[in-house]
């Protein structure tokens, strides 16, 4: 009887468990659906630059319908190849509530409006980042707002308001002194247009043509963590590239620079799930186009784990594993107990 | 012992093992976490600062640390005898605790509770001679509402607790009564502290329902100006104390907290947590914070008298300088008395010692001399830290060299960068020291020079440029 009610239990167990992790996701999408979308963006979202040169990137905020009381930044980047040098409060909020702090790989400010009868609305700059370009880059990397990021706003309760956030991309390369060529002008974000210049479909062929373009991330047939992975690779320098991710369809056209090289971070999340990439570009010498295709898969089920955005979340990663050890702690309470009854006996 | 020993098989004996690692490992993990903290401390970096003289920031505000509090070592009038040394802090703010106990306010007759404040008025009217606004710690329980007469005990009925906080708030914000704009009354004085109560959040003594009856009497309180109801006002910033606050509902337009803490970045770190923790309650986040009791140590000590608590307290402005709290008060502005050895708090020695101005005295309108728009200054290091300003073309790097653990000097070097190109003036003075002028011509944009900081030192440094 003792094993039938250990069994029942277990089942129990095994099904509350996807159970709430299912009501969680359900929570956390009608959460994205209903609530006005705050972003942050850090602008220039693409940028190349020079060992030891310094720059700023913004971080951009767009309120959406939101009435923002306070935000808290926190950025992170990869120390070995670049270096804060401050951080410091923009135009948009007046109220300094914790000083900027830089570390190791880390970026932080708290900031907010003056008070809750003058919320900060609309869009503007958050704060300005000083980094210095530390060690040249094989692949770009990002600098983008961690998990943590929290934007208060009234009416949103203890949500964050904060839906989605825009990396940074930089290209670092090892020729000191050399002129730095941004693949996109400095401050311009990538456009992104339902009416691409050349319009490859999905039924391209799924490996790269003969061409020069070539996509360098994500790897073909690979997992992507993030939701919003950085899309890179090679083209004729100067081409306009224009990338195509089906099956949404998501379209932006970005510029390779005088080194040929290309890079987009999506700014809107993709769907879990099987996507593919098709990118066109057309040299800017010979006037011929090339294709690259290239299928990768989203492998994420948590928009609030490694995608680095901080899509507000209704369910939490603690409790589901909290609820998981206890599961198993359960389950192997009750695998003992033939066990010891059979030792007593 | 040995009947366990002969009994235990090798599968028990593994399973208390693995249980025995389970509880251990964690600790032993702590242990060298400690171990490595302990070793850091003696070692450090040496500042390097730099001072971009373009690269101007948000104003600076020297207000927030022209607060005071004086304690109730004397059930008299404290800062009587201290009026000119204190107005000469420029004091916007002073607070001021045990109300209830020292100054004979309430009382009781036939028809219920009665109030006398004629000994407060004279302390109040003490307060606000000086320049200054009285901050109100509601404190103690009254004798003849508290159980047992024990002024850190419960009312007998809360109901009167409410009345007590009523009257006071209409007496001093009252438009008919004081007319007195903009006061903050603090909800008790450390109550989590054994000596104040031991309060709690929750059981017999609960904080929560302390404050729930004061805010019921902060919102019957008629005729009034403008009034601040704030707490926990604990010993220290506790997160518990502070959502147990915003979560129970009631009236609270400021979060107060004492701040006893050896390492200046500590203050910094309280900042962003309480920020961190207020973000899931937009109405609460911009709430004013206010530390209204700050130092090195709870305890009493001799270097409250020295140069270690005027570079202490000096070192915890530079980290609240941005982003710091809406007051940040010094305890305390006079010793108790029979504090010949020094050991007291204050700002100033005691009547029976002397009424001696002490080192930290100084700071504040040292200080003020930064006033300004904040300019970037990097290069800080483990013992000198500082802050740069610019106002009226003139800039200024204020520098303090302290350790909290021993009497480290330092050979700071000081580099001016962005200036135009022309001869200038460059002026040190130091807190307790040299004040020296040397000229300098810049033709490459920058001037570096350097100045030595001896251990718990404080200096300004001015750069301003030669009209001619």
């Amino acid at each position: 009887m003792k094993r039938v009610v250990i069994i029942v239990v277990s089942l129990i167990l095994f099904l509350a468990i996807p159970a709430t992790v299912f009501v969680s996701m359900r929570n956390q999408e009608l959460r994205k659906k209903a609530a006005p979308a705050t972003t942050l963006t850090l602008t220039p979202t693409t940028i190349t630059k020079t060992v030891n040169e310094e720059f700023t990137l913004e971080a951009r905020m767009d309120t959406a319908a939101n009435q923002i009381v306070a935000v808290e930044l926190n950025i992170t980047f990869d120390p070995a190849k670049l270096e804060a040098e401050w951080i410091h409060n923009g135009t948009m909020f007046p109220n300094i509530l914790s000083s900027g702090t830089v570390g190791n790989g880390t970026a932080s400010i708290a900031l907010g409006a003056t008070n809750t009868t003058t919320p900060i609305t609309g869009t503007g700059t958050v704060a300005t980042i000083k980094f210095k370009a530390l060690a040249a880059t094989s692949a770009p990397i990002a600098v983008r707002f961690s998990s943590d990021t929290f934007v208060g706003a009234l009416n949103e309760g203890s949500t964050n308001a904060l839906t989605s956030s825009v990396p940074s991309t930089i290209t670092i390369t090892g020729a000191e002194g050399a002129t730095p060529t941004p693949t996109t002008a400095a401050g311009i974000t990538p456009t992104i247009t339902l009416t691409p210049t050349l319009t490859p479909t999905e039924a391209a062929s799924d490996s790269a043509s003969t061409s020069a373009v070539t996509i360098l991330s994500p790897i073909k047939n690979s997992s992507v963590i993030t939701t919003q992975p950085t899309i890179l690779g090679k083209a004729p320098a100067g081409s306009t590239v224009t990338i195509t991710v089906y099956s949404d369809p998501i379209t932006v056209t970005v510029t390779a620079d005088a080194n040929g090289n290309w890079t987009y971070t999506l700014a809107e999340p993709l769907t879990s799930g099987p996507h593919t990439i098709v990118v066109a570009a057309q040299d800017p010498d010979t006037g011929t186009s090339h294709t690259a295709t290239l299928a990768f898969i989203v492998a994420t089920g948590d928009e609030n784990g490694a995608s680095g955005s901080a899509v507000p979340v209704s369910g939490s990663t603690e409790n589901t594993l909290m609820l998981l050890g206890l599961g198993m702690l359960f389950i192997l309470t009750g695998s003992m107990v033939p066990y010891l009854r059979r030792q007593q006996s | 012992m040995s009947i366990f020993m002969r009994q235990a098989t090798g599968r028990t004996t593994s399973v208390i093992s693995f249980l025995a690692l389970l509880i251990f490992l964690p600790l032993f993990i702590m242990a060298v976490g400690q171990t490595i903290t302990l070793m850091s401390r003696a070692a450090g970096a040496p500042a390097n600062i730099i001072v971009d003289t373009t690269s101007k920031l948000e104003v600076i505000k020297t207000d927030f640390y022209h607060a005071f509090a004086q304690g109730g070592e004397e059930s008299t009038d404290m800062l009587a005898s201290i009026t000119n040394d204190v107005k000469a802090l420029k004091p916007k703010l002073i607070r001021l605790d045990h109300l209830y106990d020292h100054y004979d306010v309430v009382g009781r007759d036939g028809n219920g509770l009665t109030f006398n404040w004629s000994k407060l008025d004279a302390v109040i009217n003490t307060v606000t001679s000086i320049g200054a606004k009285p901050v109100l710690a509601l404190s103690y329980m009254p004798g003849v509402i508290a159980k047992e007469g024990n002024i850190i005990n419960p009312p007998n009925d809360w109901n009167e607790w409410a009345q007590v906080v009523q009257k006071t708030i209409e007496h001093y914000s009252g438009r008919g009564e004081r007319n007195m704009s903009g006061i903050y009354y603090e909800v008790w004085n450390e109550p989590d502290l054994a000596q104040f109560g031991s309060w709690k959040l929750g059981g017999e003594k609960n904080y929560l329902t302390l404050y729930r009856y004061a805010a019921t009497g902060a919102n019957n309180a008629q005729n009034v100006n403008t009034f601040y109801l704030g707490g926990p006002v604990t010993t220290g910033l506790y997160k518990s104390w502070i959502l147990a606050l915003v979560e129970s509902g009631v009236r609270v337009n400021f979060f107060a907290w004492h701040s006893y803490l050896a390492e200046p970045e500590r203050f910094a770190t309280d900042q962003r947590n309480i920020i961190q923790w207020l973000l899931p309650y937009p109405n609460y986040t911009l709430l004013p914070k206010l530390i209204t009791e700050f130092g090195f140590t709870g305890s009493k000590s001799a270097a409250y008298g020295s140069t270690y608590a005027a570079a202490h307290a000096t070192a915890v402005i530079r980290q609240l300088i941005s982003g710091g709290p809406a007051y940040l008060f010094s305890f305390q502005l006079k010793d108790g008395p029979l504090q010949s050895d020094g050991t007291g708090w204050g700002l100033i020695t005691h009547d029976d010692n002397g009424l001696r101005k002490k080192p930290r005295y100084h700071i504040y309108n040292f200080l003020d001399a930064m006033a300004g728009t904040r300019l970037q200054l990097s290069g800080e290091g483990s013992w000198v830290t500082g802050f740069a300003s610019v106002r009226d073309d003139i800039s200024r790097v204020l520098l303090v060299n302290f350790d909290a653990n021993g009497s480290h000097s330092e050979q700071v070097p000081v580099k001016f960068t962005n200036l135009a190109p022309g001869t200038y003036q460059l002026r040190q003075r130091l807190l307790f020291g040299k004040d020296t002028t040397t000229s300098y011509d810049v033709s490459e944009g920058s001037l570096a020079t350097d100045i030595f900081l001896s251990a718990q030192s404080v200096a300004i440094l001015e750069l301003s440029k030669k009209t001619n």
